[in-house]
């Protein structure tokens, strides 16, 4: 497969970047490891789905239609996988690790998202403990995830999962945000400056006070337990003393917000830097969504999580820059991209200080845990393993290689966060290393009898 | 912080954990630092094979073959020592002794396989040549590109996840200091003995064991001796976890090629291939050109892997001596300063910890070192280093 550019992410970035650089008459292939694109925030439903419950975010379905409109080629239901050592060719496969492809383009634009950031707590292993973002993608498929559902963890996009559920007819016990973000404060007067984003914020609030749904802040998940009448969860104060709350529900949702996927910019050889607000990996960029590699560009959470709005920006932002180094001249609507990227990105710091740090929230959950709960749930290491590494100090890859957490099927996108809070390194990755998602044996057998 | 100790044993890997285990059972007071964390560089990344069985000469780039036959003896040894580990260590190691093939796939390679059986005889190591219907209703899963084997029941392997900090934690119940993150960046000889910097800590020792592994000549530059090596980088891969499907270790005779299935279920598929270039405090990158040829190769021997899912590769430092042997013994103008390191050190650490023991207290060690001291590699010096 060849093309002027290939894109990999088809989410609201990615979308953008493409449907730009289509318009102005170059190839483009888009690819992503969703069945349909979309991205997470634009997910497609399933026909069956959509005949019955209606389209999920229309504008989504119009942007994906527009692009195609415009001669995106979309190669959807494949992953990329690897970097060849020319550190330019993607190596995909099919979502289900067979049938390897190369795909050589000279122009690359990552925009690959974010994915849920999960932090442990006694019971975060049982399958009645789901991420909201799962919870979310169940309603928007009519799907409800309980009857009875408590939603917590920190972050805006509780209260946006919260509606979703109350709007599928879900009881929503409470929302807990561990943080108090909904108390006036000087920085919160500066969200006053993006009326839209405020009018969302407190429809979101007015709809679960309708439905009487409680939202409690500084309060957090101390433990869950299965029981005969349900998942029991204990509720407590995230700081100092407090009433314990007891409740029985048939799903806990949890989430602490998103972290930016990087994994393919930091296999392709690209600079990332640690977010000094978040303490999340990011990537280098300049104005133009550059990295430092030629040739690739990043777009959308991935140079730091700043929401849909900012990813659409970005990527028109981004496609300017690609079609520039293309030749072709530059688009429309490219200043007032400029202007929505940061006032996107103002917003997002503004809110990111209104919510406790995503690092903080890491410490204070590893600092909660009990030596045994499990800390890495692919390998049933329990955070009194990772404290007892002996040797292994401060250093992330050393606890890895001492305890095996995150060397499981996750290949620790899930206990990152947690194992480097627990070894005192909280900025800490695990390597990135080939494949990026488990491939079959055999297609790589078949790859190396085509290439070598 | 000063310390004075009987021996500084610089490298926390398999060879520093051991050596630092034996000497401090013996009743020395001993010193292991690690420039970073314990067992982490060749030790932490390598595959962990007990090789008892002669072992193939070539991995896929190198230049020079090693001499397979000098190595039987040795690893006779470390084979014979490597039964009592498990208990002087006290913990589960997964260490496992359930034999392992080399294979071979072609009337050269069948001629070689002979050839080696010579040798293994002559050297006391029980081996069995198989044709090609016998080591396919051995182990029918082979592929049929395979036209006979050798078997060995004595060849294994062993975590060196965990057995690295075993060792350390063995040594430091016989009295060892162990401290990771304090690089050696001083040496020096005086009246009767070694001063070290290692990090934060001077320490005043009678005599210094270089364990460094992919820096071992780094530190013995430090005292004043250059040596030809210089660390290579190979790789590894590894599947998700599988039910038991693989008992026995699976080598080639002609290729750099080693599978298992180790206790956790995931199957490790190596044999040397080399990685990206080797940087200074940082991983190297894996090369997608040998986790290419590496599988590929795997799943020719073993068709059933292509229905596994490959889930990690990583690399890590080997460190090579020019001649790819094993390199052993007393720095040659240097008083009371030994070193070990070279190809095979996971199979040889017993072997090379009792060796280095004997050499420090003046005794005779356990096996014939002919033609593998460093005096071989030694460019330039072999004086003393800066007096104080």
């Amino acid at each position: 497969m060849t093309s002027d550019v290939v894109i990999v992410g088809a989410g609201p970035a990615g979308l953008s970047a493409a449907t730009v650089i289509a318009e102005n008459d170059r190839s483009v292939v888009v690819i992503d490891e969703q069945p349909r694109p979309g991205g997470q925030y634009y997910r497609q439903q399933s026909a069956a789905v959509i005949a019955t419950h209606g389209v999920h975010r229309a504008e989504g379905a119009a942007l994906i239609e527009r692009a195609r409109r415009a001669g995106v080629q979309f190669r959807s239901g494949v992953s990329v996988w690897g970097v060849d050592d020319d550190r330019r060719t993607l190596l995909v496969s099919a979502a289900d690790g067979t049938s390897i492809r190369r795909h050589l383009a000279p122009r690359i634009v990552v925009a690959t998202g974010a994915t849920e950031r999960a932090l442990p707590f006694p019971g975060w292993q049982l399958p009645a403990v789901t991420t909201v973002g799962y919870a979310q993608h169940l309603c928007a498929e009519g799907v409800r995830v309980g009857a009875r559902v408590l939603v917590a963890g920190s972050g805006p996009f509780l209260l946006s999962v919260a509606c979703s559920l109350v709007g599928v007819g879900v009881d929503v016990v409470a929302v807990l945000e561990e943080g108090t973000p909904y108390r006036p404060r000087a920085a919160g007067w500066k969200v006053a400056g993006h009326p839209q984003r405020l009018r969302e914020f407190a429809a979101y609030r007015a709809r679960l006070a309708a439905a009487r749904v409680p939202v409690r802040s500084g309060r957090r998940v101390v433990s869950a337990e299965e029981t005969a009448d349900g998942l029991r969860v204990v509720e407590g104060p995230t700081v100092g003393t407090g009433r314990a709350r007891q409740h029985t529900v048939d799903a806990l949702n949890v989430g602490f917000g998103f972290r930016p996927q990087i994994d393919l910019l930091r296999l392709l050889g690209c600079g990332t830097r640690i977010d000094a607000l978040s303490g999340d990996e990011v990537a280098v960029v300049d104005v133009d969504g550059a990295t430092d590699l030629d040739g690739v560009w990043a777009a959308g959470e991935v140079t730091g999580i700043a929401g849909a709005p900012s990813a659409l920006a970005e990527g028109l932002v981004v496609g300017a820059a690609v079609l520039r180094s293309l030749g072709a001249p530059l688009p429309e609507g490219l200043a007032a991209a400029r202007r929505d990227v940061s006032r996107a990105r103002a917003f997002a710091s503004t809110l990111g200080r209104l919510y406790p740090a995503p690092r903080d929230l890491a410490a204070l959950a590893a600092a909660s845990l009990g030596d045994d709960a499990l800390v890495c749930r692919c390998e049933s290491v329990s955070a009194g393993q990772v404290r007892a590494a002996q040797f292994g100090g401060t250093d992330l890859q050393a606890v890895k290689a001492a305890t095996r957490a995150g060397m499981g099927l996750c290949q620790g996108r899930e206990c990152a966060p947690a194992v480097s809070a627990l070894c005192g390194s909280p900025t800490a990755a695990f390597t990135v290393r080939p494949p990026l998602r488990p491939i079959l044996l055999a297609a790589v057998a078949e790859h190396a009898a085509q290439v070598i | 912080m000063s310390v004075t100790a009987d021996v500084l044993v610089i490298g926390a890997g398999v060879l520093g954990a051991s050596t630092g285990f034996e000497l401090a059972r013996r009743g020395h007071r001993v010193a292991v630092v690690d420039r970073g964390s314990v067992s982490r560089e060749g030790s932490g990344t390598t595959a962990g094979n007990l090789h008892v069985q002669a072992v193939h000469t070539r991995r896929p780039g190198q230049d020079v073959p090693l001499d397979a036959r000098r190595f039987l003896p040795l690893q006779k040894a470390a084979s014979d020592l490597w039964e009592a580990v498990p208990d002087l260590l006290g913990i589960d190691i997964e260490l496992v002794r359930t034999g392992g093939f080399t294979v071979a796939e072609t009337a050269e390679q069948l001629q070689e396989l002979k050839l080696k059986g010579e040798w293994e005889r002559e050297f006391g190591v029980q081996t069995v040549l198989m044709d090609q219907d016998t080591v396919h209703d051995a182990l029918p899963a082979l592929g049929p590109t395979v036209l006979g084997a050798t078997w060995c029941a004595e060849d294994g392997y062993a975590n060196p996840l965990l057995v690295t900090p075993a060792y350390l934690n063995a040594a430091r119940r016989s009295g060892a200091q162990i401290t990771p993150h304090a690089p050696v960046t001083a040496l020096s000889r005086d009246h009767n003995g070694w001063r070290a910097d290692a990090g934060a800590t001077q320490l005043h020792v009678g005599a210094v064991v270089d364990t460094a592994g992919p820096w071992l000549a780094d530190v013995a530059a430090l005292a004043g001796v250059v040596l030809a090596m210089a660390p290579l980088t190979i790789q590894m891969h590894a599947t998700t976890r599988m039910p038991p499907l693989l008992r026995n270790l699976v080598q080639h005779i002609g290729e750099g090629l080693s599978i298992k299935q180790v206790t956790s279920g995931t199957i490790l598929i190596g044999g040397g291939w080399p990685s990206g270039p080797i940087a200074a405090g940082s991983r190297t990158a894996s090369s997608m050109a040998s986790l290419m040829g590496n599988i590929a190769q795997a799943v020719r021997i073993l068709p059933v892997l292509g229905q596994m899912r490959l889930l990690r590769s990583w690399a890590g430092p080997l460190a090579a001596t020019p001649d790819e042997m094993p390199v052993v013994g007393a720095v040659p103008g240097l008083d009371d300063f030994y070193l070990a390191g070279g190809t095979y050190a996971f199979t040889f650490a017993p072997l090379w910890a009792q060796t280095l023991a004997d050499l420090v207290e003046g005794k005779q060690p356990p096996v014939d070192l002919s033609g593998l001291g460093p005096d071989r590699l030694v460019i330039e010096g072999g004086d003393h280093g800066q007096e104080h």
